[in-house]
């Protein structure tokens, strides 16, 4: 069943990062919901929650208060019902040390910040159109960091 | 030395039994000697006795003839006294010299005639009596036996003169054959003595030099054994010997001085030694002195001793057996006093603690700082983009241009964060080194510069690698710099062409490299056709924060260099640089081989 | 080291247990020597005086001899032509012979003995019994007085000749002291 809009959910805890993730997907000409949240907790509360719809590709950042994003990523993939899920993490830093972390414990692609908007948008509409079933398969360290 | 002296010690043995032998050489001429002359001297006494008899004899003779004389003038019976004892007198001489001429046929064969003639004589005198005519001496019968007496008187007189002639001369031939026997003798005794003197003298000698030579041996020995104290002392070792048969230790004065005691000021033994050892130590120390007497060799023992004024040593002690020339093991033993070592060491090892400590806070805090650092400035960076793109039209060209202004100055502190926080990972602490492709690697650079390289349609040649053993992204890093910089730093109107060579090198070869670590290293170049630089600047480029152009001219941080000079140390290879000015640059990186 | 050191004492305690031996030794070969000397002038003083005895003894017999012989010569003279004479020379004769024999020997052992005798011989005028019986009484003791000697000298002497000259001096005068007595029984029966 092919819904007519992606499923988005963004987890930061930085209020004008929210702020320019949803500002990009509303000028992105691709029909997204977009769902954020304030920290790791809210996430899996929502994730967690029964009845919920999924979300298609799901934006992790890193540095999160309570529940970091790491954790959140642990938890997600140790849970089945969200095997769906394509998990991009959006953080500030590109750290071989967190690139290769969040690599091993399954992130499908790591987005590194962008500092001007255009080319926030530019990702965004990229990471989101991806085929991710294609992707996933031929995944490997070189692709995982997104370059632009 | 010792065969000398074991030589020298059977020379004098040889010495003194041949002075021996000498000496008991002369004793027995000595000797014989002596018991020559009391033969000699009793040979001469036995003829003097002979012709004291002989003599005695004749004077009877004469007595009885004188007496036979004043009878006959004065025919007082007195007269005849010596007469009629003469006869008796006469045999009791005989009867002497019987005796003492027992074994000589020769002087007993003279003695019997003479005894003849005497017999003769005294008949003459009976004769003379019984034919005697009273008073008349000129009877003419009288006057013949008195004229036959004369004569025989001198013819015994002549006989006994031969008998002691004859003596005489056997004793005069015995005297000489002795003489010459004696004379023999003392040339004989005095050239043994003297030999004996010699040899002494030469035993002596070879004593005295001895005695000098080991006189001087004991004093070198002297100075050796003081030095070898003084050498304990500037070097705070102890030594010790334990004969372990007899169960007897002997320690060097220093050996006191390490637990804190006057030399020699108790009695060497175990007991006493471990009264000063640490009461956690004495029973691992008694337990190793007891192996060390069943092994040859043992290791380094370490324990503490505390001296009586509370002070607490570290001690490493050494010991080894050794059989000496009675077949008894013989343990030599070293201590050393390793406290300064180990104090030192403990320092040392805080101080590294500290440094690692401040090390990683100031790499965290670099880190941190850097990446918290970005958070802001890529919001200012994102909100001013929106600003230009939102409300561009709003905005007037004064606004546009400040916000251009900002964006620049922004982007400046984005590039500095970038490379500070480049510069604090690029510490080797905790870095991987491990064999990389660095092909790969140099791919990976090129995909991270690929915008720029397509902006300047960047020609980048280079050779294939070996596989190096190296902390792979921060080689990454290194090429990135490397490729970034001779881009940035491009020729005006010319196309950027960048060389990558690939070379194994032997060490000494190579002028860059001064006191290398290891023989053969990795020789990457980087050539490129840039704006080259002086050659005076080839090293300063590559300090902290050195810059050769302002920012206005060409953007940068002056840290990129550095941290690839940082990149290179960390795998322990060099880095340097040569350029031309309008002609270009060659930057070469060493990495050595295991 | 302890063998050399062994060897050394052993070595030493040998040559000091030689060394008291040897001295031991030399001493008493000494002591003997001496006792030795002493014991051969003790010999020699002896045999001094035996020779000297000898010597008295036999100038003492000699002197019986002579006076012997003369006695027997002054008996022929008082006695007549008959046994008695016959038997006085046949004495004179052996004691002749027994003077001989002590030349013989007197010569050879060095000793002078007196060849006359000494004896005053009274001429008897009277000759009668009592004057014949008083010359064979004198004679008689004197063999008598010979065998005394010879028996004395048989004593003192220990010489082989000298013995040999008493056995055949004791036989002759023995014979000589039984013709006196016979003689002097054939007197003393005659008368």
């Amino acid at each position: 069943m092919q819904e007519d809009y992606i499923n988005i959910i963004l987890a930061d805890d930085d209020e004008d990062d929210r702020l320019f993730f949803t500002d990009a997907f509303e000028e992105i000409k691709i029909t997204t919901r977009v769902k954020t949240f304030n920290d790791g907790v809210y996430l899996m509360d929502y994730l967690n929650t029964d009845g919920i719809q999924l979300p298609n590709v799901l934006f992790l950042d890193l540095n999160m208060p309570r529940k970091s994003g790491l954790e959140c990523l642990r938890e997600i993939k140790q849970n089945e019902k969200f095997n769906d899920i394509a998990i991009a993490i959006y953080s500030t830093s590109a750290s071989e040390e967190d690139i290769e972390k969040t690599f091993i414990k399954g992130a499908n692609i790591y987005i590194k910040k962008p500092s001007d908007f255009k080319t926030l948008k530019k990702v965004l509409s990229e990471v989101v159109t991806i085929n991710w079933q294609y992707h996933t398969n031929s995944m490997n360290k070189e692709n995982f960091l997104l370059r632009f | 030395m010792i065969k000398t002296l074991s030589n020298n010690i059977s020379f004098l043995r040889t010495m003194l039994y041949l002075s021996a032998f000498v000496i008991l050489v002369v004793g027995a001429l000595t000797y014989r000697s002596i018991t020559e002359v009391t033969k000699s001297s009793e040979m001469v006494t036995h003829t003097y006795k002979v012709n004291v008899e002989l003599e005695q004899i004749l004077s009877n003779l004469k007595d009885a003839e004188t007496g036979q004389r004043g009878f006959i003038i004065t025919r007082d019976s007195v007269f005849l006294d010596s007469y009629t004892s003469g006869r008796s007198k006469i045999n009791n001489s005989f009867a002497e010299l019987k005796v003492l001429t027992r074994n000589d046929t020769l002087l007993n064969t003279n003695l019997i005639a003479l005894n003849g003639l005497i017999n003769k004589r005294l008949i003459a005198f009976q004769t003379s009596y019984s034919s005697l005519p009273k008073d008349d001496i000129d009877d003419p019968a009288f006057i013949s036996n008195f004229r036959d007496g004369k004569y025989l008187m001198d013819s015994i007189s002549v006989k006994i003169k031969s008998i002691v002639s004859l003596q005489n001369n056997i004793l005069e031939t015995r005297k000489n054959e002795y003489e010459n026997d004696l004379m023999a003798t003392p040339l004989l005794l005095f050239s043994l003595l003297l030999c004996s003197l010699v040899l002494m003298y030469v035993a002596y000698n070879n004593i005295y030099k001895n005695i000098k030579k080991l006189k001087a041996t004991n004093e070198a020995l002297e100075i050796f054994k003081e030095s070898t104290n003084q050498s304990e002392i500037v070097s705070k070792h102890g030594s010790w010997t334990w004969n372990v048969k007899d169960n007897v230790f002997t320690f060097s004065d220093n050996l006191y001085r390490l637990v804190g005691e006057q030399p020699q000021s108790f009695k060497p033994t175990i007991e006493n030694f471990l009264n000063y050892v640490h009461p956690e130590d004495v029973e691992q120390l008694s337990k190793q002195t007891e192996q060390m007497k069943e092994n040859v060799e043992l290791p380094y023992i370490y324990y503490r001793v505390v001296h009586k004024n509370g002070n607490i040593k570290h001690l490493k002690a050494y010991g080894k057996s050794l059989i000496n020339e009675e077949n008894d093991t013989v343990l030599l033993g070293t201590t050393a006093d390793i406290t300064d070592e180990i104090m030192s060491f403990r320092a040392l090892e805080e101080r590294n603690m500290e440094l690692e400590r401040n090390n990683k806070e100031l790499s965290s805090f670099n880190y941190v700082a850097s990446h918290d650092l970005q958070e802001p400035l890529r919001k200012i960076q994102t909100f001013l983009s929106r600003l230009e793109d939102e409300e561009a039209e709003n905005l007037s060209s004064k606004g546009t241009k400040y916000i251009d202004r900002i964006q620049n100055a922004a982007t400046r502190m984005r590039l500095l964060i970038d490379d500070l926080l480049q510069f604090s990972r690029s510490n080797k602490a905790d870095k991987v080194i491990e064999e990389s492709n660095i092909n790969l690697l140099l791919e990976a650079a090129k995909q991270d510069l690929a915008e720029v390289i397509s902006a300047e349609n960047a020609e980048i040649t280079s050779d294939t690698f070996p596989t190096i053993k190296v902390i792979p992204f921060q080689i990454q890093q290194l090429f990135i710099n490397l490729l970034g910089n001779a881009i940035k730093y491009k020729a005006e109107g010319k196309t950027p062409k960048i060389v990558i060579k690939h070379k194994v090198v032997d060490a000494e070869d190579e002028e860059n490299i001064v006191k290398p670590k290891k023989a053969f290293y990795h020789k990457i170049t980087f050539t490129d056709n840039g704006i080259g630089f002086e050659e005076q600047y080839a090293e300063q480029i590559f300090t902290l924060f050195s810059r050769l152009h302002n920012k206005d001219e060409y953007s940068g941080t002056g840290i990129g260099l550095s941290i690839c000079k940082k990149i290179v140390e960390n795998h322990s290879g060099y880095i340097t640089a040569s350029g031309q000015p309008g002609k270009g640059a060659v930057f070469t990186v060493y990495l050595p081989i295991d | 080291m302890k063998f050399f050191t062994n060897r050394r004492l052993t070595v030493l305690f040998f040559f000091i247990v030689i060394m008291i031996g040897l001295s031991f030794n030399s001493c008493q070969e000494l002591i003997k020597n001496k006792s030795l000397e002493n014991k051969k002038t003790e010999a020699t003083k002896q045999e001094v005086k035996t020779n000297q005895n000898e010597a008295k003894l036999l100038v003492m017999l000699s002197k019986d001899n002579q006076d012997v012989i003369q006695l027997s010569k002054s008996l022929q003279k008082i006695v007549e032509k008959d046994t008695v004479f016959k038997l006085a020379k046949k004495i004179e004769k052996a004691h002749l012979e027994i003077a001989k024999e002590f030349n013989t020997v007197a010569t050879n052992k060095l000793i002078t003995i007196p060849n006359h005798s000494e004896l005053i011989i009274e001429e008897i005028t009277d000759i009668n019994r009592e004057a014949k019986l008083n010359a064979l009484n004198d004679l008689k003791s004197k063999i008598k007085n010979q065998l005394y000697l010879l028996n004395k000298l048989d004593e003192t002497t220990n010489s082989k000749e000298f013995k040999q000259l008493i056995v055949k001096a004791d036989t002759k005068i023995n014979e000589s002291l039984n013709k006196t007595k016979n003689i002097i029984s054939n007197l003393k029966s005659n008368s």
